[in-house]
């Protein structure tokens, strides 16, 4: 038995001092939760959300699956490139760098759009949402935020899966840029399914389609930099 | 106030508040005195306009008449403010510098002021909750600019986390860089959407499209001598920073030489 306890003594202690030599973990443990924390006060209101408003809370939780769901695309689709060498291909190409940005980013909206139908199905059935009633607007709410999520997302998962943590880093590093999105989204979903429509929504879906201009067009300008060497 | 919070004597938390700074400041001192060359007479600059300041702070002012004793949190969390703020727009600036003309300084700079900033940034979110505990009732709330200031502090945490992470240097100055361009991008369409998303703070006291603001004279005096003092401060630190960068290329290169 004193065996057994030394060995379970001896990883505890192997990992403890490998994590006191690199801080890697725990920073990001840390930081991790803090964001989380943050996001979900944008996702559901510090006060959980205006009270008697079901859809408030459904585009909470809808968005905030949306944005995890898009990190796992993402690690994937820039993972890819890592192991199969696709940055050193990208760099020698004669191709323009924005190019291939707006490709990866296209590959990862169409990802996404998918995801969102499934997702917007499943809030109907799982929350009874009234999905069906506004769905071409709803749609156009979500298609404004995916752009920018793809966008953002594209560009940090190219950096993230180079640093020694890999994908792990890619939240920490686009989530806070995401605020406006995710807050914009959220509100703009939320006034379609408690049935306040424009009114409500069209500032939100304005501050979107800026957002979308300003962060597609800065990605691809900068993505050469991103695939240089 | 009238919040009926207990114990409303003269000497608050804010008073502890400002002689934790003089402490600090005297610490800082020390270790600023063993420096030499110009470096040491800037820190010994940025300490005496310091003490100015607090001495401003709790004697020149008056007492505000509403918030009492905490709003001298302010001479603190308003400058400090504005420094984390200009070091993100530093960063911002030599990140651009950086992609333009590769010079390896430019990225040194940006991380030394990423890293001030970041420094100033905390002080921002330790003093907002102190100060809004007793005028607010509450450590924090989600008011836009408290809101805004988190998201920037989690933004550049993220940048050092970034560069932490990596390890071929000219790598990192160029992902360093992208995100130190977008991350200031994000800036006014953040505080944008927080501020649609909710809003409670005190509106802007001391600049106003108008010009001239609602503080009494007195309240300027310390107010400003705050803001000259973190800025001295902050260069001195930036200063130090980029010189440790400096020196650690040097061991670097040094060891790679003769590792081979």
């Amino acid at each position: 038995m004193t065996r057994f306890l030394e060995v379970v003594w001896a990883v505890v202690e192997k990992d403890l001092r490998l994590e006191r030599r690199a801080k890697e973990s725990f920073v990001l443990m840390l930081v991790f939760s803090l964001l989380v924390l943050t996001l979900f006060s944008f996702a559901f209101g510090p006060e959980g959300g205006p009270s008697g408003d079901p859809g408030a809370v459904q585009a909470g939780i809808l968005w905030v699956a949306f944005l995890f769901a898009s990190v796992v695309g993402l690690s994937r689709s820039m993972g890819v490139e890592r192991e199969s060498e696709g940055f050193t291909a990208m760099r020698l190409s004669p191709a323009d760098p924005s190019a291939l940005f707006l490709g990866k980013m296209a590959s990862i909206l169409i990802l996404m759009a998918g995801m969102e139908l499934a997702g917007f199905a499943a809030l109907a059935v799982l929350y009874r949402a009234p999905v069906g009633k506004a769905a071409p607007e709803l749609a156009l709410v979500a298609a404004a935020a995916t752009v920018g999520i793809a966008a953002v997302g594209t560009l940090f998962a190219a950096m993230s899966v180079r640093t020694r943590t890999r994908e792990v880093l890619l939240p920490v590093l686009m989530f806070p840029l995401l605020v406006p999105v995710l807050i914009a989204a959220v509100r703009g979903t939320a006034a379609f399914l408690g049935g306040r429509g424009w009114a409500e929504a069209a500032d939100w879906l304005k501050l979107l389609v800026v957002y979308d201009v300003i962060f597609v067009v800065a990605s691809a300008l900068v993505f050469e930099f991103i695939i240089a060497d | 106030m009238g919040l009926g919070r207990e114990g409303e004597s003269a000497v608050g938390i804010e008073t502890v508040f400002q002689l934790g700074i003089l402490t600090a400041a005297a610490v800082f001192l020390f270790f600023a005195l063993k420096d030499e060359g110009r470096d040491r007479w800037l820190a010994v600059g940025a300490v005496a306009v310091l003490v100015f300041g607090v001495y401003a702070g709790l004697f020149i002012a008056g007492t505000d008449r509403f918030q009492g004793p905490p709003q001298r949190i302010f001479y603190v969390h308003v400058p400090a403010a504005w420094i984390a703020f200009f070091a993100f727009f530093l960063v911002f600036v030599f990140s651009v510098r950086y992609l333009v003309w590769r010079e390896e300084r430019d990225d040194v700079w940006a991380h030394a002021c990423a890293e001030v900033g970041v420094l100033f940034a905390t002080l921002v979110l330790i003093t907002g909750p102190i100060w809004a505990r007793p005028i607010w009732g509450v450590w924090w709330t989600w008011d836009p600019r408290l809101t805004t200031s988190l998201i920037l502090w989690l933004i550049y945490v993220g940048y050092l986390m970034l560069r932490a992470y990596m390890t071929d240097p000219d790598q990192r100055a160029r992902f360093a860089a992208v995100l130190g361009i977008a991350g200031f991008l994000d800036v006014p369409i953040t505080h944008l959407s927080v501020v649609w998303w909710r809003t409670l703070h005190p509106g802007p006291v001391v600049l106003r499209s108008g010009g001239m603001s609602d503080l009494p004279p007195s309240m300027h005096i310390a107010l400003w001598s705050c803001l000259l003092a973190f800025t001295l401060i902050f260069v001195y630190f930036v200063r130090k920073r980029t010189a440790i960068e400096r020196l650690q290329a040097r061991a670097e290169a040094a060891r790679a030489g003769a590792g081979g």
